[in-house]
């Protein structure tokens, strides 16, 4: 906003000034503000009418999943609703995410989840304060995943545990993370969606139907595709944080060779 | 019922909030940070909008089913917006640029 002098003037100058100031304030980009502010209120509008005009339901599908609770292997709604009775979703969702890992090392120009030792940190706090928390969020991890049966947790929340906990290693320095060869990486990231794989293909082939457990095994199948799920997720997370910034710092180039070997032929073909 | 405003009710209209304002933002920022963050504020406003419309029910807890959903929804939406992030990063390193105008200097907010 342009700032109005004060005082007397001519009548002339005011009216410029006026101008002015109707100018600045009737620019496109305030047209545009006032545009989406009045169809933004228009749509809440909408939204609450819509909200407040809404039956309170005595049920909803609730009563459906409670009902066939004991035949999921998990005494957990929302676990039994996600590993088993909507299974294909929790599927595509690792899907999702391998596809947005492939997508993200695509538009880097990069093959590999390679990730560089970032050279040792030298603060102590930080380093000290890894060494104490990873083994504490790597078993925080466990405990969120073995909850899932039966109280709130389960893959998605130990996944991201581990995540970060693999983003704090990577912080510190750590050598141990970095060293792993890029084919155990990929076949973690893989785990998941290859684990939903074969246990749909298997459930087929057997005769349960896809992704449909017999109520016997249907516990331990859940667990299993989990384990795998969560690991996926972690490995996923903290690649996807990882990834970007190695590729963008100077001491990539220092830090490992058979990373710069692959960086130049990656490059190369630019 | 003694509440004028059930619990759930309160929950889906800061749903329908948090939806507007990232809209808002969508709309109006001109980075394409701020349009990354906008896209995941209305995606939080759908999530507690979602979740809390499952609570209508008289049972102990939300409808599970909307719970799942909400939980694939929230891993989903962390692989789009690192997706998205990566890409702002290929869009600043290829071109200098931070929004998607070509005149970006004359967006207000930037």
């Amino acid at each position: 906003m342009e700032r109005v002098p004060k005082g007397p003037r001519s009548p002339k100058k005011v009216d410029s000034t006026k101008k002015r100031v109707m100018k600045t304030i009737l620019t496109r980009a305030n047209g545009l503000r006032l545009l989406v502010t009045l169809s933004v209120g228009a749509m809440a509008t909408i939204l609450v009418q819509t909200l407040r005009s809404l039956p309170r339901e005595p049920g909803g599908i609730t009563p459906q999943v409670m009902g066939k609770l004991d035949l999921s292997g998990v005494s957990h709604p929302v676990t039994a609703v996600l590993l088993n009775f909507r299974g294909y979703d929790t599927w595509l969702e690792i899907g999702v995410l391998v596809v947005a890992i492939s997508a993200s090392l695509c538009v880097q120009r990069r093959t590999d989840i390679l990730w560089l030792a970032i050279p040792p940190a030298p603060r102590r706090v930080l380093t000290g304060l890894v060494q104490l928390l990873a083994p504490l969020m790597v078993l925080a991890g466990g405990y969120l995943l073995w909850l899932g049966k039966f109280a709130a947790g389960g893959a998605f929340q130990a996944g991201v545990v581990w995540g970060a906990a693999l983003v704090l290693l990577w912080l510190s320095g750590r050598r141990g993370v970095a060293a792993l060869p890029v084919t155990w990486w990929w076949g973690m990231v893989l785990l998941g969606f290859g684990l939903f794989l074969a246990v749909a293909a298997l459930g087929v082939l057997i005769g349960w139907g896809l992704l449909t457990f017999p109520p016997d095994v249907a516990g331990q199948v859940i667990l299993i595709l989990e384990v795998g799920a969560a690991v996926s997720i972690a490995v996923v997370a903290a690649a996807l944080v990882i990834t970007p910034h190695v590729a963008s710092r100077p001491w990539m180039s220092s830090a490992s060779r058979a990373m710069d070997r692959l960086g130049e032929r990656n490059r190369g073909a630019d | 019922m003694e509440l004028p405003w059930e619990p759930f009710l309160l929950f889906a209209l800061c749903g329908v909030g948090l939806f507007s304002i990232g809209f808002f933002g969508l709309v109006v920022c001109a980075h394409v940070l701020r349009k990354i963050l906008a896209l995941n504020i209305m995606g939080g406003g759908v999530f507690l909008f979602f979740i809390s419309v499952a609570r209508r029910n008289t049972h102990e807890f939300a409808d599970p089913v909307p719970q799942a959903m909400v939980l694939t929804g929230i891993v989903v939406a962390l692989g789009v917006t690192a997706f998205a992030v990566t890409l702002a990063r290929r869009l600043y390193s290829t071109t200098r640029q931070t929004t998607l105008s070509r005149s970006e200097r004359e967006e207000g907010i930037s």
